[in-house]
Parts: C-alpha cells; sequence; structure tokens
C-alpha cells in the first residue's frame, strides 16, 4: 500500500486506481501496477483513472415504469450488457474490456480559463470524465471483446388492451472518445459541455404484440441500422455551456448557450463539428442507402418542454 | 384515436434493478407532491378500412396503423451543416425523376436561422424555431412496419441552402414582381411551383395569369440549386419519412399532405416562400415557341459571425 501512496504522490497529485462498479456482474478488475500509473499523464490536475476488464450485467428482473394519467403502463424490463461476441443476449455471453493502464477512463479535476476576444477572462475548475481514445484496442488479447451489446425490453400496453413489445439492442458499441465536462457557472447552476462519440456495428429495433424471451428474427417486425458512427460535441469548453434548469411551470429547459461575437473566432477555429454516418436502414426487407450529415455546428439551441394537454 | 399522455416527472417509477442496490417505489404522500407536465403524449391510430370513424370525408380506406410519439416542446436552434445525404443508393430509373442523383436528398452548406446586422449597428441571431416534435411509425395490416416519420407541428424560420437533390411533396410560394427582360412589372404575381416526385432538382408551374398578355403561359421553373435560401412561416405538416410502400400519414396540422413515395421523402408545402427572387428568361431551355422557360434564383443568406469579426 505504501508503494502505492509513493507511486501516486511521485506523480504530484495524480490519482489513479480502479473503480469498482456496482452493477452485478462477472468482471475481473486489475488493480493497475506501479509501472503503469507513472505512464498516466497527469496535468498538475487531480486524476482518477480505471479500466472495465471482463465486465458483463445481466438482469431478467430490471424494470422501469413510466406512468401514464390514463394509467395506461410503459415499462422497460430486461437488460443486457454483454460483449459483443455473445451468442445469445442472456445466456452464453461474454465480457468485454476497455481501456488499460496506457489508455484508461479518466475522471480529472482541473483548473480551466478562457479569454475572449475582448479580453474578457473566464475561470473555473471543471471534472472532465472521459472514455479512452481506443488505443488499448491494439493491446488486447485475441478474442476479447472491446465493444459491448446493449439489449432492453420496452412494452407498452393500451387502453384497448393492445400491447406492443419492442426490443431495442445496440450490437458492437463503442464510446470510445467520448468526454464530458462539468463545472459551475455562477447564476447558471451545473454546465456541461463534451463530445458524444458512437459507434454500432447494428441497431435492431424489433416490434411485436407479444413479448418474447429474447428480439425476434422476423425481418418484416424490425427496423435494422448497420454501422452507426455519431460524433456530435455538446458545447464548447467555456463559453459555450449546455444548461438543464426548470421553470415556475415545471417545464424542462435545455439551453446551449449562443456563442457572440466574442467567441465566434476560437469557436469556429477550434471547436469540433458533428457527424452522423450511417450504412444502410433496413425496414421490413426495404433498404434505405446511406445517410451522410457531416460538419454540423451547433451557434444555439434552446428546447423548453410544454403540456400538451 | 387513443391518446395517452406520460407525466414525465410525476410517475416514473423504478421499481427494481437487480443489482447491489435495493431501489424502493417512490411513496403516494410522495407522489401528491409532484406536479407532473404531460410533455410526452402518445396517440394510436388504427386501421380503419371501412371508414368506420368516418373522419375522412372522402370515404377512403385507411389501410396503415399508426402510433405517434409527440414531445411537447418549443426548441430555437442556429446551426450550419457542411453536407447532408440521405438516402444514397442506387434506385430503377422508373422509381426517381433524375436518374442522376445519387441520393433521395442532397443539401449542402446547410443553414438553420441567420445572422445580420440590425439597424443600430448591433450582430443579431435569428433563429430557426420549431414546436412539437413527434415520431410515427405505420404498420400495415400484416402488423409489419412500413414507414417511420420525423416531423414538426410548426416550423418556421430561414434556411440556406444548396439543394442538389429533394424527394417529396414541395411547393414553394414565389412572388413573381418583375421578369428581367419582360416588360411585366406591376402584376404582383404570386404562384406556387409543386412537385411531388423522387429524386429531383427542380419544381415548376405555367403562369396562366401571363397568356392573356402573351398569348402563351411561360413555365416558371425554380431550379432548387439556384436557390440560396426559403423560409417557412409557421409551416405545418413538414415531415420527412422512410417508407417501404406509398403511406397516406394521418395529418397533424393544417396544410396539405400528399402521399408519401418509398425510400426517404419530405412534405413541404404549407406557408413555404422563396422570397426576394430574381426571375429571368431561360437561355437555351426554351421549349419552342410557346414554351420559354423562365428561372428563378436568389441570395444565400449569412449565418455566421466571421463577416463582422
Amino acid at each position: 500500500m505504501n508503494k502505492f501512496i509513493s507511486a501516486v504522490f511521485a506523480k504530484n497529485t495524480l490519482l489513479s486506481f480502479l473503480l469498482l462498479l456496482p452493477v452485478m456482474a462477472h468482471a475481473d478488475l486489475i488493480p493497475m501496477s506501479d509501472e503503469a500509473l507513472f505512464q498516466v499523464n497527469g496535468q498538475g490536475a487531480s486524476a482518477l483513472s480505471y479500466t472495465v476488464e471482463d465486465y458483463s450485467a445481466l438482469s431478467e428482473d430490471f424494470k422501469l415504469e413510466l406512468g401514464f394519467d390514463s394509467g395506461v403502463p410503459t415499462d422497460f424490463a430486461k437488460f443486457s450488457l454483454v460483449g459483443a461476441s455473445s451468442s445469445d443476449y442472456f445466456e452464453n455471453t461474454n465480457g468485454f474490456t476497455i481501456g488499460n493502464a496506457n489508455d484508461p477512463f479518466t475522471l480529472t479535476l482541473q483548473h480551466e480559463s478562457f479569454t475572449d476576444a475582448n479580453d474578457v477572462v473566464s475561470e473555473a475548475v471543471s471534472l472532465v470524465y472521459a472514455f479512452p481514445t481506443g488505443a488499448y484496442v491494439d493491446d488486447l488479447a485475441p478474442g476479447v471483446d472491446s465493444k459491448f451489446n446493449l439489449t432492453t425490453l420496452m412494452s407498452m400496453t393500451h387502453e384497448s388492451g393492445n400491447e406492443l413489445h419492442t426490443w431495442m439492442s445496440l450490437q458492437g458499441v463503442s464510446l470510445d472518445n467520448s468526454y464530458y465536462k462539468f463545472w459551475v457557472d455562477p447564476g447558471k447552476g451545473l454546465s456541461v459541455s463534451g463530445l458524444i462519440s458512437l459507434k454500432t456495428d447494428t441497431f435492431v429495433a424489433d416490434a411485436q404484440n407479444t413479448a418474447t424471451a429474447q428480439p425476434g428474427t422476423d425481418a418484416g417486425s424490425q427496423w435494422v441500422v448497420d454501422n452507426l458512427d455519431l460524433s456530435f460535441p455538446l458545447g464548447a469548453t467555456l463559453y459555450q455551456p449546455l444548461n438543464i434548469d426548470v421553470d415556475d411551470e415545471h417545464n424542462l429547459i435545455i439551453e446551449l448557450k449562443a456563442i457572440n461575437l466574442s467567441t465566434a473566432e476560437h469557436f469556429y477555429d477550434t471547436a469540433p463539428t458533428g457527424n452522423l454516418y450511417v450504412d444502410n436502414i433496413t425496414m421490413n426487407g426495404y433498404e434505405s442507402g446511406a445517410i451522410e450529415i457531416e460538419g454540423i455546428q451547433l451557434q444555439y439551441l434552446r428546447v423548453q418542454t410544454r403540456d400538451l394537454l | 384515436m387513443k391518446r395517452f399522455a406520460i407525466l414525465c416527472a410525476g410517475t416514473a417509477l423504478i421499481r427494481a434493478f437487480s443489482a447491489s442496490a435495493d431501489l424502493q417505489p417512490i411513496g403516494d404522500d410522495v407522489l401528491s407532491d409532484m406536479t407532473g407536465q404531460s410533455a410526452i403524449r402518445i396517440d394510436e391510430i388504427p386501421i380503419d378500412l371501412n371508414n368506420t370513424t368516418g373522419i375522412r370525408a372522402d370515404g377512403s380506406d385507411r389501410d396503415q396503423g399508426f402510433t405517434r410519439i409527440t414531445i411537447g416542446a418549443d426548441i430555437e436552434l442556429n446551426a450550419n451543416i457542411d453536407r447532408t445525404v440521405i438516402g444514397k443508393r442506387p434506385r430503377p430509373d422508373s422509381e426517381v425523376e433524375i436518374p442522376e442523383l445519387e441520393a433521395d436528398v442532397i443539401l449542402n452548406n446547410v443553414s438553420l436561422g441567420t445572422i445580420t446586422r440590425a439597424d443600430d449597428g448591433s450582430i443579431q441571431m435569428n433563429n430557426f424555431k420549431v414546436r412539437d416534435p413527434y415520431i410515427e411509425i405505420a404498420r400495415n395490416a400484416d402488423n409489419q412496419l412500413t414507414g417511420v416519420r420525423l416531423g414538426f407541428k410548426e416550423a418556421s424560420g430561414t434556411i440556406g441552402h444548396e439543394i442538389v437533390s429533394l424527394s417529396g411533396d414541395i411547393t414553394a410560394k414565389a412572388y413573381v414582381d418583375e421578369i428581367v427582360g419582360l416588360n411585366l412589372s406591376g402584376l404582383n404575381l404570386i404562384e406556387y411551383p409543386y412537385n411531388h416526385n423522387t429524386r429531383t432538382n427542380r419544381i415548376s408551374t405555367e403562369l396562366q395569369a401571363l397568356q392573356s398578355i402573351l398569348g402563351w403561359s411561360p413555365t416558371l421553373t425554380l431550379h432548387l440549386g439556384e436557390l440560396g435560401h426559403t423560409t417557412l412561416n409557421g409551416t405545418q405538416n413538414l415531415y420527412l419519412g422512410f417508407q417501404s410502400e406509398e403511406i397516406n400519414y394521418p395529418k397533424v396540422g393544417a396544410g396539405p399532405q400528399g402521399t408519401a413515395h418509398s425510400g426517404f421523402w419530405l412534405n413541404l408545402q404549407d406557408n413555404y416562400d422563396a422570397p426576394n427572387l430574381e426571375i429571368s428568361l431561360a437561355t437555351g431551355t426554351g421549349g419552342g415557341l410557346f414554351g420559354i422557360d423562365l428561372v428563378s434564383r436568389n441570395e444565400r443568406v449569412n449565418n455566421s459571425f466571421s463577416p463582422y469579426f
């Protein structure tokens, strides 16, 4: 233990250890070696890093229920998070491994500042949660999954008694390169910026009138999305945060701050843009062809919910 | 039609999650303190082969059933998108108007909203606005999925674009105040060029009002690639759908709506304007003595701060 602590302080406030995930799972979590700790680059900030090894989580007794004012329920039941090479959703499953000592998940507390075109300085202490970059994939042993499958069953029962059971399965998922930054903005509460990087080999939505133990294979009841690749920035550093609030009438407000003359040049020069690629969507055997949306640049966004009744 | 409303905040229950934590349902006493907002609504519109509901004045059958999920929300955004390609795949010549176009929808340099200098010299961001987005799925009598569409109850704002290919029912309002090369100023014609086809780059109409003056009706063609911007002014029945067969989606608001063809299909007909047109004689595209075409163009709008640095 002393050797561990020595290694930590030798890196000057860099703290690195494994996080034990609390979900019922099959996971072998391996402490990072001293050698590995020394290879983690801190930037004078406090950091926590971890990897996920041979992880999976299953539940056939999972239930998230949404109530309707008519008393008609919609619920999410069954949950499976397993390695992408698994031959089944709930049996004969494999775990997955994401990250290694050189390319871990990191949780970093850091000081940031931004000076706009009018020399106005913004400062904040931010908490950055970053996924591995994907470099770890090169070091994985043959047959070890670096991607995962996420599957759940959504069931709705209408007034008429009609039921709709929709299996939704993301297969071969990678979130490498995603990161989220959190800080407190005076007067705005919790602020967020970051990058969503989501890749899936296949997304299947299978809708049927009766509940099944597994997603079905009837093409008539399915949407199949091949090779979805989404990269979408949420805001830009300190000057374009995403804020979430609730107004006096309990409406949810999500606002991405507008860029302006003093921040626009930095935004155009450095902020990442979003892209969405899909190879194909198959619906009831009919193929859509590819979708390619490139260079998405959000300069402002405000969403305010309202009562529909 | 059955209508259900989700009480998003008030009645969400987490019954159980078979992990290491025991999560308890929220008690009635706690729930009674919450004010739910019905920001999500689910509408079920069943198949009606004999128009027994009598809701269609023409007595037509409805051979598809629909499930629509609407989010009650006002959304303002200002965004730029470099390239949008949707439905990129080879299609038989018989299915499309212009076989050379490689996708159902191709738009380059899209801007949603504008940035302008106000009379007082300040820079103003004019946002694009939509209300109540919804997703609707369609099923046939065999309960097979046949379509999905993303739509909005209402949309307003300016869209900058380079239109390469569009598929759908598109009607643009064109103001014909002056035709370059023809002394027809003062007529103040308003025409509605229209298209109901897959993969096109033009919409057109005959200027019947000029019949009595010229002795023939020139064709006004909006070559969509020449339009730098168009505007939506409270536009209803705006949607982009993906269908495996022809579908008559139920109308959500006022304004025209046609039958959606297979593939990706846009309905953009209500209060859709092509403002500030410069209309002139087409060169080399005349259809003989009585078929001189008119073409029109307008300028691209600015949606960037960069001109004002």
